[in-house]
């Protein structure tokens, strides 16, 4: 009977506590993994990807409202002048 | 092997002197009520804490999808509010009519000609759709564009709307009738929920933008291998929203096919390939499609998959109706799958998707010079919506 007392008493919620103390650890070290990894990224960079249609001329810029593939856009070739086309538009994270 | 301490710990138990009455009655009572509370009170317990988790993770999530549908309902009324001088309660209340506007499916019962009725009620709902938004905002009846992609965002409206009422139902269900069970099911689909609910609340802002998301690869892939060809005319057809031009490539006739841009609108495709088929007589040797695919987890974002087949998601109307006319005039299907999360499906395109569509580009004028003669005609279909892409 002295084993089973010993079991109860110490035994068992030692090792119960521990096993709490490992799992909330992991937890609360994954959820700060994640929060320190989310707030790392800054922002959103929304780019458009523009193209002379003659030279082959490429061009990056921010995204404005109105914007769409295959728009003829105001801006023109450094090189020959001709109005570039906007030939993609994507998202990406950019960190500060 | 065998530690020593607990060895003798075993022996000095083994030797122990033999307990009194008394005390051995007061072990028995001491370990009756060990053995309820551990296997009678703690369960119930933790049944209990099991259930308010599974009941607050529940309930929170219905509380953060309430939050975004009249967030995203604001925008939308703030973007409705600059285009027109009317109330902004009785704005609001036509929204909320439209997102329970209810799509009921024809009955299968009889199945003849169920792919037509599907395709008439498809077509009907949008339609409807497009001209409840006129009648929303009439100063936008001349700007196409904006009308197809202010559709988009009422159905995305309209799919979360879904979606909280349908989790809403079954949680109130399991909290009158305390189903544990009911409430498990309900905690475990949440994480796919959740990534749906975010995709769908992340799209509304890219939609009313009218920026291409990755679900626009298709069209962008047809968008941009256009700029490979020579010789480009546009078909004029009467098929509605749906864009079809021919041109060559590498002494190939090639029929481009994609949605009409830049409005958010998945075009009719099934009746472009029927006109390039019955209208221009055509004989297509291959005809390849292109689309965007839900990736497995385990799948890189932009990784490029090929196979055989009509590439294309929906109830399926359109990919029947094509896998009918392949079959017809016995066309070989190839298909080239960009794999992307439905997060990215749905938002603005990334640079790693937008990357992934010029190597598809690349891909798709390899397999027109491998798997067709110089002389042969084929038919390359963008699947997918062109939202703010043109052609």
């Amino acid at each position: 009977m002295l084993i089973s007392i010993d079991l109860y008493t110490t035994l068992i919620p030692t090792v119960i506590t521990a096993l709490t103390a490992v799992v909330l650890f992991y937890t609360v070290s994954r959820e700060l993994r994640n929060t320190l990894a989310v707030s790392s990224v800054k922002r959103i960079s929304e780019y458009v990807t523009l193209r002379c249609p003659t030279c082959g001329y490429v061009k990056v810029r921010e995204f404005k409202v109105g914007d769409y593939v295959g728009k003829v856009d105001d801006e023109k070739c450094p090189r020959d002048g001709s109005n570039l086309v906007i030939m993609g538009i994507g998202k990406e994270q950019v960190s500060a | 092997m065998v530690n020593g301490s607990v060895i003798l710990g075993m022996v000095q138990v083994l030797q122990a002197p033999p307990l009194n009455s008394q005390n051995a009655q007061q072990y028995l009572l001491y370990n009756i009520i060990l053995l309820i509370l551990w296997f009678g009170i703690f369960p119930w317990f933790y049944e209990m804490f099991q259930l308010w988790r599974y009941q607050s993770q529940v309930s929170g999530f219905l509380n953060r999808l309430r939050f975004f549908m009249n967030n995203n309902i604001s925008q939308v009324l703030d973007f409705i509010m600059s285009k027109v001088n009317e109330d902004k309660r009785l704005i609001e209340g036509r929204i909320r009519d439209l997102m329970e506007m209810v799509i009921i499916e024809p009955t299968s019962i009889e199945p003849e000609g169920l792919v037509r009725k599907y395709k008439m009620l498809i077509n009907s709902y949008n339609d409807r759709l497009e001209r409840d938004v006129i009648r929303l905002i009439p100063s936008l009846s001349s700007n196409r564009p904006v009308v197809q992609n202010f559709t988009n965002v009422i159905d995305v409206l309209r799919e979360l709307n879904f979606i909280y009422k349908v989790i809403d139902h079954y949680y109130r269900l399991a909290i009158k009738y305390k189903s544990y069970y009911l409430l498990i099911q309900l905690a475990a689909i949440l994480p796919l929920l959740k990534e749906e609910v975010d995709a769908l609340n992340g799209s509304v802002p890219v939609f009313l933008k009218g920026q291409p998301i990755g679900d626009s690869a298709g069209p962008l892939t047809v968008f941009r291998f256009k700029n490979l060809c020579s010789n480009l005319s546009v078909i004029n057809n009467s098929v509605k929203d749906t864009y079809l031009a021919s041109c060559m490539f590498k002494d190939r006739k090639v029929y481009l096919v994609k949605a009409e841009g830049p409005g958010g609108t998945v075009g009719h495709l099934d009746d472009a390939i029927k006109y390039i088929y019955e209208g221009i007589n055509a004989r297509p040797k291959l005809m390849i499609t292109i689309d965007a695919a839900l990736k497995l987890e385990g799948e890189e974002s932009g990784s490029i998959a090929e196979g055989l087949g009509v590439a294309m998601g929906g109830i399926g109307v359109e990919k029947f109706n094509i896998e009918s006319l392949a079959t017809k005039y016995g066309t070989p299907i190839y298909a080239i799958l960009i794999k992307m999360s439905m997060p990215e499906a749905l938002n603005a395109m990334t640079k790693t998707i937008d990357e992934a569509v010029n190597k598809v580009v690349e891909r798709l004028g390899k397999v027109v010079e491998a798997y067709t003669e110089p002389g042969d005609e084929v038919v390359i279909v963008g699947v997918g919506n062109t939202i703010g892409v043109a052609q």
